[in-house]
């Protein structure tokens, strides 16, 4: 690995912007003890690769990916999230070359699920999507590095998104597990409920929803959250693909007790988050021949009375449990997803190191 | 005086660029368009397929599109299209 030396943490800093290795925010000096510190703790061959991170290709090595995570502030225990969101985005279906150069706005999220919550103090709770974690600004910010300094999603080079994203500096969040009624997002997607893992989605920045859960009826909640989320001029209502539905764990609690489980909230959302052919038809974002075009969901597109989708497919609309109690209003958060050719979600474990005992033996993982 | 040692971060690149030969093209060969449906360039993409059907003859002309894209065409969509075209336009970018 190419090394620099500097005499100076000042300098160290003021070299780091000189040689472009951060996005303007400051970061932590990659230094060569904690890079060989982190390559120890993981195990791994230093030089063995990921894969490459597109656009740029850059070859994804894990001493590459620990150089990043270091700068973001990772400890080594919380490299194993980020190893897992790599992998999660080199998925074929998240298309991540189009995710970092779209003129589009998203922006990778990676969610986390299962037991590491608690055990890296992940933030599942108020604020979630905002600062507060260690673990939630690390991981995402690891990622964000990794994708510019692997990937080189430079903004008006390679990354040509219009809008930009604020998660684009850092955009983790973890799944409640004490307050999620309903089955783990991991375990929804294959994993067992032992497991711990991350789910990256592609999406909008979170448009908050006020759904006044807390003195409502369960059809009052679903209408105000279908409203909420069929915009037309969003991506998704355009051209289909995954979106994620963070529901608050208050809103979460009424439609659980009302016997509303994942699946059945996702019908009754479907069935709800349909607007009118004339209305999405005045958002000219795809050509009507484009394969991925609301019309393409219809049986009488030129209808104007007919009714376009959101979801086109029940699968598709992602639903984690995060946030705080809050009051009676019930917040939870929509974010719109790219489309249909990527950013889809994608899931990975999160496999950690072998741990030795005092004899170098493996005791536990 | 404090030292450090600062390592390098950014990923080599795994791949190089080539640089593509000069293509002789003549009025009778086959040409296949791919298009990528890159929303933003769909007037320009038909308009081009039209310009080459004008100058060559639609019969000498195959048009192909991707479904998504941001991912590489089928491997069956390729095959289809060596097997009836001497040369290939394809799309990208926005």
């Amino acid at each position: 690995m190419k090394t620099i030396e500097v005499g100076s943490i000042e300098e160290a800093v003021e070299r780091i912007y000189a040689e472009g290795w951060t996005d303007g925010l400051p970061v932590v000096p990659p230094t060569l003890s904690l890079v060989q510190k982190a390559i120890e703790y993981l195990r791994v061959d230093p030089q063995e690769s990921l894969g490459t991170i597109p656009p740029k290709h850059g070859i994804a090595t894990y001493e590459k990916v620990v150089a990043n995570c270091v700068m973001a502030g990772c400890r080594p225990e919380h490299m194993p999230v980020v190893i897992a969101a790599v992998r999660a985005v080199l998925q074929d279906r998240f298309s991540l070359n189009g995710v970092q150069a779209t003129t589009n706005s998203v922006a990778p999220l990676v969610i986390v699920s299962g037991p590491v919550v608690e055990q890296l103090e992940f933030n599942s709770r108020w604020g979630v999507f905002g600062g507060g974690s260690r673990a939630n600004a690390v991981v995402g910010r690891a990622m964000r590095l990794i994708l510019w300094n692997i990937g080189g999603g430079y903004p008006g080079k390679i990354d040509m998104s219009t809008m930009g994203h604020p998660g684009k500096y850092t955009f983790c969040i973890a799944e409640d597990r004490e307050w999620n009624p309903w089955s783990p997002l991991h375990v929804e997607r294959g994993l067992a409920l032992k497991d711990s893992a991350v789910t990256v989605i592609a999406v909008d920045g979170p448009h908050q929803i006020g759904t006044g859960s807390g003195y409502a009826s369960a059809e009052q909640v679903l209408t105000v959250l279908a409203d909420s989320m069929m915009t037309i001029g969003n991506s998704t209502m355009n051209a289909g693909g995954d979106m994620l539905l963070v529901v608050g764990p208050l809103t979460a609690r009424v439609l659980a007790e009302r016997s509303y489980t994942k699946e059945s909230l996702r019908v009754a959302l479907q069935e709800r988050a349909r607007k009118e052919a004339r209305l999405v038809s005045q958002c000219l974002f795809y050509q009507p021949s484009h394969p991925y075009h609301w019309s393409h969901t219809l049986e009488n597109p030129d209808e104007p009375d007919a009714m376009v989708p959101l979801i086109r497919n029940v699968d598709q609309l992602i639903i984690t449990v995060a946030g705080g109690l809050g009051s009676g209003t019930g917040f939870c958060s929509f974010c719109p997803g790219w489309h249909q050719g990527g950013g889809l979600a994608c899931t990975e474990k999160i496999e950690f190191p072998p741990r030795r005992n005092s004899n170098g033996q493996i005791d536990s993982v | 005086m404090v030292k450090l040692i600062l390592c390098d971060p950014v990923g080599e690149v795994a791949t190089t660029v080539k640089h593509s030969p000069v293509i002789r093209w003549s009025l009778n060969q086959k040409i296949a368009t791919l298009f990528n449906n890159h929303v933003s360039s769909y007037r320009v993409w038909k308009r081009l397929e039209e310009l080459l059907q004008e100058q060559v003859g639609p019969s000498n002309v195959a048009t192909f599109a991707k479904e998504n894209t941001f991912a590489p065409a089928p491997e069956e969509t390729i095959a289809r299209l060596v097997k009836i075209a001497d040369l290939a336009i394809v799309g990208v970018g926005a």
